[in-house]
């Protein structure tokens, strides 16, 4: 059956009748608004009598006052800030030691079928906020070597798999303290010597980068920018996870990815041999 | 929608609100379901939306504009919940879990209008909500979001498109 403009947009209009609404979200709400009238008014009331009760404290307040200027400086306003992220102040090279990426370092996301086969999600997603690393594997109740990112993305197109609207996911990067990176150190490993000394306190407060030498190439997800990933949903982290280093800059308004040795901008097809 | 039944309600008609409030109801939960993952979540900004609705229609002016006003309402207290629920263990990923069948054969032939929106890709589905469950104009899209009026052209008959190929291989699917 073909169907016109026309048959299209009767069958959209048509699918907003055919949603079944859950009758429990409203039907409660139907019946509470009685209620809500008059807890409306009786807050009203309070809010004012609250309001009256104040004013006069402070007039009262102010006529014992001495002269002297007590001028209090205006509040600063305080709107959200973001968490603070820590920052490395050295870097630990594993180079030949626990992780190695299992696809090896791909620059290119061109022509990765196979990959595409596997990822349960291959879409592009936009860095709202990077809420910060971690090296714990939940699902394990282990700490890894190799630290996570923990970003909030926004999906923006989706070229497999059904994933939309915000959501968190993990990539490989970050930074982590001494004291965490320790407690994924093996019986038969142990800290470099200038931490070996370093106090819990600071183990705890010194924040170090881990990489290996093909993590150099990783890219680590920036706020506002958009990023063409393949995700596979990890129980162990609780998350959808970018598999190895398969996270790729990508520019929304040319619609290409950014190869990641040479730094040049690439046309990526979903499916292409 | 019925005038008169809007007039009533503008005037302090229980009955008459809840009349006016069950002809968007469907909408409403397009809306805040296209915005929130969880029921909850969707069932506590519905509420407030429409207790400020109940508290605030003497305000409005036009009539006409009574959806519109409500979705405006709704949509405002959407961002608002994102605002002060943007914290690590917020996102429930209970509508984000990997599809393990066929995406075609999961939706099944479920012409519901969240359902056309899983085909489309997210700047789509906003464009598509706007479009049809607000009835904004491409003008008034194009400038609510910032972009150019013939990217959102664009946008919304690619969406139409997806629907319309989905829809005819559903009908081949089965035949």
């Amino acid at each position: 059956m073909k169907l016109n403009d026309t048959d299209i947009d009767k069958i959209i209009k048509d699918s907003i009748k055919n949603t079944t609404v859950p009758k429990e979200i409203f039907e409660e709400t139907y019946e509470a608004l009685d209620n809500k009238k008059t807890n409306s008014m009786l807050f009203r009331y309070l809010v004012g009598i609250a309001a009256i009760i104040i004013v006069v404290f402070l007039v009262i307040t102010n006529i014992h006052t001495d002269t002297t200027d007590n001028t209090l400086s205006t509040p600063e306003l305080s709107g959200e800030t973001e968490a603070e992220l820590p920052v490395a102040s050295d870097i630990i090279n594993t180079l030949g030691e626990s992780y190695q990426p299992t696809l090896g370092h791909i620059a290119s996301p061109s022509g990765l079928t196979l990959v595409e086969e596997e990822a349960q999600f291959v879409g592009v997603v936009k860095v709202e906020k990077i809420l910060g690393y971690t090296n714990y594997i939940k699902g394990q109740n282990l700490y890894s070597r190799t630290p996570f990112i923990i970003s909030k993305v926004s999906v923006e197109k989706v070229y497999k798999g059904t994933l939309n609207g915000e959501i968190e996911i993990i990539s490989y990067g970050g930074v982590i303290s001494i004291s965490d990176y320790e407690k994924a150190l093996q019986k038969e490993q142990s800290l470099d010597s200038k931490y070996k000394n370093l106090s819990p306190e600071e183990k705890e407060n010194t924040y170090i980068r881990i990489i290996n030498s093909t993590t150099m190439k990783t890219i680590e997800p920036e706020v506002g920018k958009y990023y063409l990933v393949f995700m596979n949903y990890s129980k162990n982290l609780e998350s959808y996870q970018v598999l190895d280093d398969l996270i790729y800059e990508y520019d929304i308004n040319k619609d290409k990815t950014k190869n990641t040795n040479t730094n040049e901008w690439e046309t990526y097809e979903f499916g292409r041999k | 929608m019925d005038n008169i039944i809007i007039t009533k309600a503008i005037n302090g008609d229980k009955d008459a609100f809840i009349t006016i409030m069950k002809s968007v109801e469907a909408k409403m939960y397009i809306v805040a379901k296209s915005r929130l993952d969880n029921n909850e979540d969707i069932k506590d900004v519905i509420q407030e939306t429409i207790f400020e609705s109940y508290k605030n229609i003497r305000q409005l002016r036009d009539i006409e504009k009574f959806e519109s006003w409500v979705l405006s309402i709704l949509i405002n207290n959407c961002n608002k919940f994102y605002k002060n629920h943007n914290n690590y263990n917020y996102i429930s990923y209970s509508e984000n879990e990997p599809d393990t069948n066929n995406q075609f054969t999961n939706l099944e032939k479920n012409l519901d209008f969240l359902s056309l929106l899983k085909l489309l890709d997210k700047s789509e589905q906003k464009i598509f909500t706007l479009f049809y469950i607000n009835e904004y104009t491409t003008p008034k899209i194009s400038e609510l979001l910032n972009i150019n009026e013939n990217t959102v052209k664009t946008k919304l008959r690619r969406a139409r498109q997806k629907i319309k190929e989905y829809i005819e291989r559903w009908d081949d699917y089965e035949t």
